[in-house]
């Protein structure tokens, strides 16, 4: 019966549609004990899924409580830093040490590309593969990437890190949000 | 300078590349916001679009406490061999 009610209520329109979609209906209200059957499988299935994952935590290792996550051997803290600043016409990638020590910048513009084409999925994703190859080179592995801003590069960038050879292992996002503060530019009229 | 920590908040952990989807969703509310912050929103916009969202929002609320309701019974099936 939860699939049921999932099911309905997400789309309403099925108490209207029921003869179209007559097929799901008819078994729904025909087979009740099938479905209660179906439906405690399905949990055992669940819960022997949720105890192999339970293992993995969305939530970062926060640097006070220990942790036994180790990638390379390295902890959470210790792992560089890739910062993408994906704008609306550009995006820009700087691998940056844990202690804060540059090691590798790539930027569309270093790439290539010009203008217009800068603000692209595409000259984000060679300036990720650019910035890995650069990385890799002096020995980085993982890297936790931090994603300021909202513009085109902002996927193509993380995916051409790892098409590049590096492994992300958590991604921020830390685009600044004002609580109300400077008036942005006028609204467009198009 | 910076008050809080960093890398901890707005964070996701990825699990062999493929949450991306994941953290697209948890970013979905905050994306929103920043679009509507790029450009100004006058106040007399502002509280139209609140109003306008509000009413479909206020219908799916109460049509899903409906069907909650309604689904606590077994009934027949009023569409049966269709």
């Amino acid at each position: 019966m939860q699939v049921v009610r999932r099911a309905g209520s997400r789309l309403c329109r099925s108490w209207v549609c029921a003869p179209i979609t007559g097929v799901p209906a008819v078994t729904i209200h025909t087979d009740v004990q099938q479905l209660q059957e179906e439906a405690v499988k399905k949990e055992v299935e669940e819960k022997a899924a949720s105890l192999s994952r339970s293992n993995f935590s969305i939530y970062p290792p926060i640097p006070g409580q220990e942790s036994s996550l180790r990638w390379a051997g390295k902890k959470f803290e210790e792992i560089p830093i890739a910062h993408i600043k994906a704008s609306y016409n550009n995006t820009q990638i700087q691998v940056v040490s844990a202690t804060h020590q540059p090691l590798a910048r790539a930027s569309c513009g270093t790439e290539g590309f010009r203008n217009a084409k800068k603000g692209t999925g595409v000259a984000a994703q060679t300036t990720g593969i650019a910035a890995a190859a650069k990385a890799t080179g002096k020995g980085v592995t993982h890297i936790r990437v931090v994603v300021k801003g909202l513009g085109p590069g902002r996927l193509a960038a993380i995916k051409g890190l790892t098409m590049g050879g590096l492994e992300v292992i958590s991604i921020t996002d830390n685009t600044p949000i004002p609580h109300n503060g400077c008036r942005p530019r006028k609204a467009r009229r198009l | 300078m910076a008050k809080h920590l960093k890398l901890i908040a707005r964070t996701v952990m990825v699990q062999e590349g493929n949450v991306e989807g994941a953290y697209r969703t948890l970013n979905r509310i905050l994306i929103d916001d920043i679009k509507r912050r790029r450009y100004y929103e006058k106040p007399c916009h502002k509280r139209q679009r609140e109003s306008y969202e509000t009413c479909p929002r206020i219908y799916n609320m109460e049509m899903a406490h409906k069907i909650n309701f309604l689904m606590q019974k077994n009934r027949a099936d009023p569409w049966q061999g269709c």
